[in-house]
C-alpha cells in the first residue's frame, strides 16, 4: 500500500513538472533557512555545557547604578574573591582569574620569543576545581598553589616547546611581559577542550603571583573600588542553593563593603554558566546576541510560513484537477483517511526532495554569509542532532503544508467529483477566499521586507555622503605598543614625517574617529559664574588638526605649549557662549588643571552619526599618546608606503606587531551592524519575493487556465487582447493594492524604529514605500501578464471545441 | 437481496422541490441481471448511485439483505461498500497515473488483500480478458473497449456480489459494446448480480429483467 502511495505520488510529480518545481524550490528555500538557523541556534547553545555540575557554576557580575546610568560587567573587585567563600552561604568552591591580553611570551633560557599572545590568564587552584581538566603532566593538587607557576595547555606546549616530550618541560621557565614582567615555572600541562567553549585560555599563571601586596599598583586587586573586567570571579554553589539566595547574600556583602559610597551604588549579581556565551566573554569580547538569534528565528519563521502558504495555496487551487481520481478511489473503496494519507505521502516526497535541495542551498547561504557567522561555525549535515532535526522537521512541514489540501481533496463526494461538478460554486467559497488572502499575505510580507531594505539603504547612503568634518580618506592610523613611552613614539613620528609620501604625522591618545570615547567634566568661566558640564576629550599633539584636516573657525592651532586647548562649536553652545571672542584666551578647568583656550574648531563627527556631536576639547598629554595618525600624499603607491611604514615601525619597536588601518574603515565599522542587517534583510526580501513570485506564477497559471473558456467567449464576442489583459490583471492589481495597504503600517513602524537610532537621519522616505509597492506590482503584472497573454492569444475555436 | 422502499430523492430549488426519484419500490434478487432504461434525466444514474451507496442523501429505506442501510454505522457501510459492490462507468474512470496492472490492483489494496493473493487474482483477470501483454501500459495507451475491459476487471477484482454499471457501453462502438455485454452475460452466468443503466435497448436483451424509468418513477418492470 505504502509503496503504491509513493509510486503514484512519484508519477504525479513527474507529470506536473511546473507544480513540482515550484513546490520543491519554494520549500527548499524555507528548509535551507530553517536548517541554517537551527544550526546557528544550536551552536550558540552548545557552549560550555559539558562542565560537571554546570548548573551550579556562576560568575559574579558587578553593577554600578548612578541613577540615570546603570552599568553592569562580569568583573569582580579583587577583595571579593578573598572573602566570598567565608561571607556567602552556599558556596562550594571559588575560582579567580585575571586575564592578560596581548602579552609577550618568551623562553629566556633559549632566547626564544613568541610575540604578543592572547589567551593568557592568572588563575588560582580553585579555578581548576570548578572547571576540571585532563592533566597530561603535573600534579593538579599542588599546581598553581605557589606564586610564579604556570600551567600550559597542549596548544601552548606545541608553540613553546615543539618536539619535546612532556616530561622534559616541567620545570622550564617562561617569561610573560605585559606592562609588568612575570617569570613562571611550568608545573603542568592540560589538554585543550575539544567541545565548544569560551574558556579559551592556553596559559594559566598562578593567581598568587599578582595577589601580593607589591603588585597592587599593577593589578589593583586589593581595592574594593577598582573594578576591572580582567578580574573575574567564578564559584560553584553547594547542592540545593538557589540563585535567589545567592543574590540575597551578595546584596548583604555589597551593603557591608560599599556602605560609605558617595556617588551611585555598587551591587553584585550572579550569572549562570549557561548565560556566559551570551554575555561578555572571558577576555571581554562581546558574546553572542540573543537579540540576533531572536531576529533570525523570526525571519526563519516568516520565510517558512511563506513557503508553506505557497504550497497550501497552489495545492488547494489545483485540488479540483484531482477530483476525478478522488472520486474513483472512493468508489473503489478507499476511505478518507487512506486518501489523506496518500496525498500526505505525495507532500512528504516533495518535502524530501526539497530537503535535499535545501541542504545544498543552506551550504551556499552559509558561504555567502560566512563573515556574519560565529567563528568555528560549520554545518555538520550528518551529526545526529541534524538528522533528528531534519527528520522531524520534514514530518512537521509535511503536516503543516499538506493537511489542509489533503483534507479538501479527501472530502470530495465521489459521485459529484466524478461528474467534475464545481464544488460549492454557488455558495461562498472558503477555498477561494483563503487563496486570495494567502496571496495578499505573501505580498504584504515581501513588501514590508522590500520597503525596509530600501529605507535602510537610503539612510546608509545618506550617512556615507554626509561630510564628517575632517579628512577621512587619506589618513591611516596605528596603535603604538602600550606604555612604551613618549620618546619612542616621538622618534617614530619623526621618522615617518620624513618619508616622501607622508604629508604629516601626529600622535594622540586615539584616532580622530573611534568607537572608544573619553569624557570628562569641565568648568568654563561664563560672565561671572562657571558653567560645568561633560565634554568629550581627545588627547592630541600640535599637528593633529592639520593631519586630520579639522577646520579652525577662529583663533589658532595648538603649539607645543601643553596648557593650550582647542574646543569645538558645540562646546561653546553648551557653555552658553555666543561669540568666540568671549572664550578665546579664557582659562577652563579640565583634567585636573587650568588650560587656556586658543582656538575654536568647526564641529565634526568623531563618532557614529547615530549620536549627536558632543562638546569636544583637544588637549595635550604626551604620556598617553597611543596612536599615530599619518596623512598620506596623493597618488602614491599604497602598498609600498605601508611596507615602509611597517619597516620603520619595527626598527623603533622590535618584537612588536603593527596594523595600519584607514580612517574610513574605522568609520564604516560604526555602521557594520546596520549594513549586516541590511544584507540579511535584502536576502530575506529576495527570498520572500522569489517564493511569492513562484506562488503567483503557479496560481495564476492555474486560475487563468480555468478561465480559458470565458476568455475565448469574450474574444469571440469581440474583446481585444489589451482588454482581455486588463480584465485578467485587474484582480491582481487589487490584491497587490490590498497588500500594499496592509504592508505600509508595519513597514512605517519598523522604518521609524530604525531611523530613530540615528541622530542624523533622512526624513521618512514615503516615496520609497510607493516605489517598493510599484516594483512588486510590476513584478506581479509581469508574471500574470505572461499567462494572460498566452491565454488571450489562444485560438478560441480550439478551446471551445471540447464543449 | 436488495430492497428499496419509498425512495425519494430531490433537490431544493428556490421555490420548489425537484424530484429526481419519487416513490421507488424495488426488490432485486441475488443473481439477477437488471437493466435500467429511460431517457436522459429519468433518474437512472441517481438510482444506481443510491444502490451503490455512493449517495446517501435520500429519503426512504434501503435494505441490503436483512439490514437497513440507514441504521448501519459508517464503518459497516464502508465495509459493505467495499466487499459487495463493483462499479463500472461510462467514461471508464481509470486512474491515469496508474498502469493497467495497478488500476486493477487498487481495490484489492483498499481491501487489504495480501500481496501474493493480489498477484494471483490480477494474473487470472488479465488472462481472462486477454490483456497480459498490456499490463504495464497506461490507460491513455489503450482503446476505449480495452479501457472498459480494464474497468470491468477492476470492478470484479474484489469479487463483489453486485456489479453496478452506468452506461458501460456509452462511449464504445457497437463491436466493442457487444464484447463488453458478453462479458457481463458470462459474469451473470457465474452468479454475479448485475445492475446496468443504459440507453441502448439491445443491451437489455443480455439481462434477465428490464425496468423503465420516467421522470423519477418506475414505468414498467418486466422479465426478459
Amino acid at each position: 500500500m505504502l509503496k503504491n502511495y509513493f509510486k503514484i505520488a512519484w508519477r504525479n510529480l513527474l507529470r506536473n513538472k511546473v507544480r513540482t518545481t515550484i513546490h520543491i524550490l519554494g520549500l527548499s528555500l524555507g528548509i535551507a533557512i530553517c536548517f541554517l538557523i537551527f544550526n546557528i541556534v544550536w551552536h550558540a547553545y552548545s557552549f560550555d555545557n559539558f562542565h560537571p555540575d554546570g548548573d551550579r557554576i556562576y560568575r559574579i557580575v558587578t553593577e554600578n547604578d548612578y541613577g540615570e546610568m546603570k552599568y553592569s560587567y562580569p568583573a569582580a573587585p579583587g577583595p571579593l574573591g578573598e572573602v566570598l567563600d567565608q561571607e556567602l552561604a552556599g558556596i562550594e568552591q571559588v575560582g579567580r582569574i585575571y586575564n592578560l591580553g596581548e602579552t609577550h611570551a618568551s623562553i629566556p633560557d633559549e632566547n626564544k620569543n613568541f610575540g604578543r599572545k592572547d589567551y593568557i590568564t592568572f588563575a588560582d587552584p580553585g579555578f581548576f576545581k570548578i572547571f576540571p581538566r585532563t592533566w597530561l603532566a603535573g600534579n593538579p593538587e599542588t599546581a598553581l598553589k605557589e606564586p610564579n607557576q604556570v600551567v600550559i595547555s597542549e596548544k601552548s606546549l606545541q608553540t613553546y616547546f615543539p618536539n619535546q616530550s612532556i616530561d622534559q618541560i616541567i620545570g622550564k621557565e617562561l617569561r610573560f611581559v605585559d606592562a609588568d614582567t612575570i617569570m613562571a615555572t611550568v608545573v603542568g600541562v592540560v589538554e585543550d577542550y575539544q567541545e565548544n567553549t569560551d574558556f579559551i585560555f592556553q596559559d594559566f599563571i598562578s593567581f598568587s603571583t599578582i595577589a601580593k601586596n607589591e603588585k597592587e599598583d599593577w593589578y589593583g586587586l586589593h581595592s574594593w573600588t577598582n573594578i576591572n573586567s580582567s578580574s573575574q570571579l567564578f564559584f560553584k554553589s553547594s547542592l540545593g542553593t538557589t540563585a535567589a539566595s545567592l543574590k540575597q547574600g551578595l546584596k548583604g556583602i555589597a551593603g557591608k563593603y560599599y556602605a560609605d559610597e558617595e556617588e551611585g551604588s555598587t551591587t553584585f549579581d550572579v550569572e549562570a554558566l549557561s548565560e556566559l556565551h551570551f554575555s561578555y566573554g572571558l577576555i571581554n569580547e562581546a558574546g553572542a546576541s540573543k537579540q540576533l538569534i531572536k531576529g533570525l528565528l523570526i525571519i526563519g519563521a516568516i520565510i517558512l510560513i511563506l513557503a508553506c502558504l505557497n504550497f497550501i495555496n497552489l495545492e488547494t487551487a489545483q485540488a479540483i484537477g484531482r477530483a476525478k481520481e478522488v472520486g474513483i478511489r472512493k468508489t473503489l473503496g478507499g476511505n478518507k483517511l487512506q486518501l489523506m494519507f496518500q496525498f500526505l505521502a505525495e507532500t512528504y516526497l516533495l518535502v524530501l526532495g526539497a530537503t535535499l535541495l535545501g541542504l545544498l542551498f543552506s551550504d551556499l547561504i552559509m558561504k555567502t554569509f560566512q563573515s556574519y557567522l560565529p567563528e568555528g561555525f560549520s554545518l555538520p549535515y550528518l551529526a545526529a542532532y541534524n538528522l533528528v532535526f531534519l527528520f522531524f522537521f520534514g514530518i512537521v512541514l509535511t503536516l503543516i503544508s499538506g493537511v489542509y489540501p489533503a483534507l479538501i481533496l479527501a472530502n470530495y463526494q465521489p459521485q459529484r467529483a466524478l461528474k467534475a461538478e464545481k464544488m460549492g460554486s454557488s455558495k461562498f467559497s472558503f477555498g477561494v477566499f483563503l487563496r486570495k488572502n494567502l496571496t495578499v499575505l505573501q505580498f504584504t510580507v515581501s513588501m514590508v521586507f522590500l520597503i525596509l531594505v530600501m529605507v535602510i539603504g537610503s539612510q546608509l547612503k545618506y550617512i556615507s555622503s554626509q561630510p564628517v568634518g575632517f579628512d577621512k580618506d587619506a589618513v591611516v592610523y596605528a596603535y603604538l605598543p602600550f606604555m612604551a613611552g613618549f620618546e619612542k613614539a616621538s622618534l617614530y613620528q619623526d621618522q615617518v614625517s620624513q618619508m616622501s609620501f607622508v604629508e604629516g604625522a601626529s600622535l594622540g591618545g586615539d584616532a580622530i574617529s573611534s568607537s572608544g570615547i573619553w569624557t570628562s567634566d569641565v568648568s568654563v568661566p561664563v560672565d561671572t559664574t562657571e558653567a560645568e558640564f561633560f565634554t568629550q576629550v581627545k588627547n592630541v599633539d600640535s599637528s593633529f588638526v592639520k593631519v586630520n584636516g579639522v577646520e579652525i573657525l577662529s583663533g589658532r592651532n595648538l603649539t607645543q605649549n601643553r596648557t593650550e586647548v582647542l574646543v569645538n562649536e558645540s562646546f561653546m553652545k553648551e557653555a552658553g557662549i555666543s561669540s568666540p571672542q568671549e572664550i578665546l584666551g579664557s582659562s577652563i578647568t579640565i583634567g585636573g588643571g587650568p588650560k587656556s583656550v586658543v582656538g575654536i574648531m568647526k564641529d565634526f563627527n568623531s563618532r557614529s552619526l547615530k549620536e549627536e556631536i558632543m562638546p569636544m576639547v583637544f588637549l595635550q598629554n604626551p604620556d598617553y599618546y597611543n596612536v599615530i595618525s599619518i596623512k598620506l600624499g596623493k597618488g602614491i603607491n599604497l602598498e609600498s608606503a605601508l611596507q615602509s611604514l611597517k619597516e620603520s615601525f619595527l626598527g623603533v619597536y622590535p618584537y612588536e606587531e603593527v596594523d595600519f588601518r584607514f580612517l574610513d574603515e574605522e568609520i564604516a565599522q560604526f555602521y557594520e551592524e546596520d549594513v549586516r542587517i541590511q544584507k540579511i534583510l535584502s536576502f530575506s526580501s529576495i527570498l520572500a519575493i522569489v517564493i511569492s513570485g513562484m506562488g503567483l506564477f503557479g496560481l495564476s497559471s492555474f486560475t487563468i487556465s480555468q478561465r480559458l473558456k470565458e476568455i475565448s467567449l469574450r474574444k469571440i464576442l469581440g474583446a481585444s487582447i489589451p482588454q482581455l489583459l486588463a480584465l485578467i490583471s485587474k484582480e491582481y492589481v487589487i490584491l497587490t493594492g490590498i497588500a500594499f495597504l496592509l504592508a505600509s503600517a508595519p513597514a512605517y513602524w519598523l522604518a521609524k524604529q530604525f531611523l530613530q537610532s540615528y541622530a542624523y537621519r533622512i526624513a521618512m522616505p514615503y516615496f520609497q514605500f510607493f516605489l517598493g509597492g510599484g516594483m512588486l506590482l510590476t513584478l506581479c503584472l509581469l508574471i500574470v501578464g505572461v499567462h494572460s497573454y498566452l491565454a488571450s492569444t489562444s485560438n478560441p475555436a480550439e478551446v471551445l471545441k471540447d464543449e | 437481496m436488495i430492497q428499496l422502499k419509498e425512495i425519494d430523492k430531490y433537490i431544493e430549488s428556490r421555490f420548489q422541490r425537484i424530484f429526481l426519484l419519487k416513490g421507488i419500490h424495488l426488490e432485486i434478487k441475488e443473481g439477477e441481471f437488471l437493466t435500467l432504461m429511460g431517457p436522459s434525466g429519468a433518474g437512472k444514474s441517481t438510482l444506481l448511485n443510491i444502490l451503490g451507496l455512493l449517495d446517501e442523501e435520500y429519503e426512504g429505506d434501503y435494505f441490503f439483505g436483512e439490514k437497513n442501510i440507514r441504521s448501519m454505522k459508517e464503518r459497516e457501510r464502508s465495509s459493505l461498500h467495499k466487499s459487495e459492490f463493483g462499479y463500472i462507468f461510462q467514461a471508464y474512470h481509470l486512474i491515469d497515473e496508474l498502469t493497467v496492472y495497478e488500476n486493477i490492483e487498487t481495490p484489492l489494496l483498499y481491501r487489504k488483500v495480501s500481496s501474493s493473493e493480489r498477484k494471483s487474482i490480477i494474473a487470472e483477470l488479465l488472462d481472462r480478458f486477454n490483456m497480459v501483454a498490456k499490463k504495464d501500459l497506461f490507460p491513455a495507451q489503450l482503446s476505449g473497449g480495452q479501457q472498459q475491459l480494464v474497468g470491468i476487471a477492476r470492478a470484479i477484482a474484489g469479487r463483489p456480489r453486485v456489479l453496478l454499471a452506468d452506461e458501460p457501453t456509452g462511449n464504445l462502438h457497437s463491436a466493442q459494446a457487444k464484447e463488453i455485454m458478453e462479458v457481463f452475460q458470462e459474469l451473470h452466468r457465474e452468479g454475479t448480480t448485475i445492475i446496468q443503466a443504459t440507453h441502448a435497448r439491445e443491451n437489455a436483451d443480455y439481462g434477465s429483467r428490464l425496468i423503465n424509468l420516467l421522470d423519477g418513477k418506475i414505468e414498467s418492470d418486466e422479465k426478459i
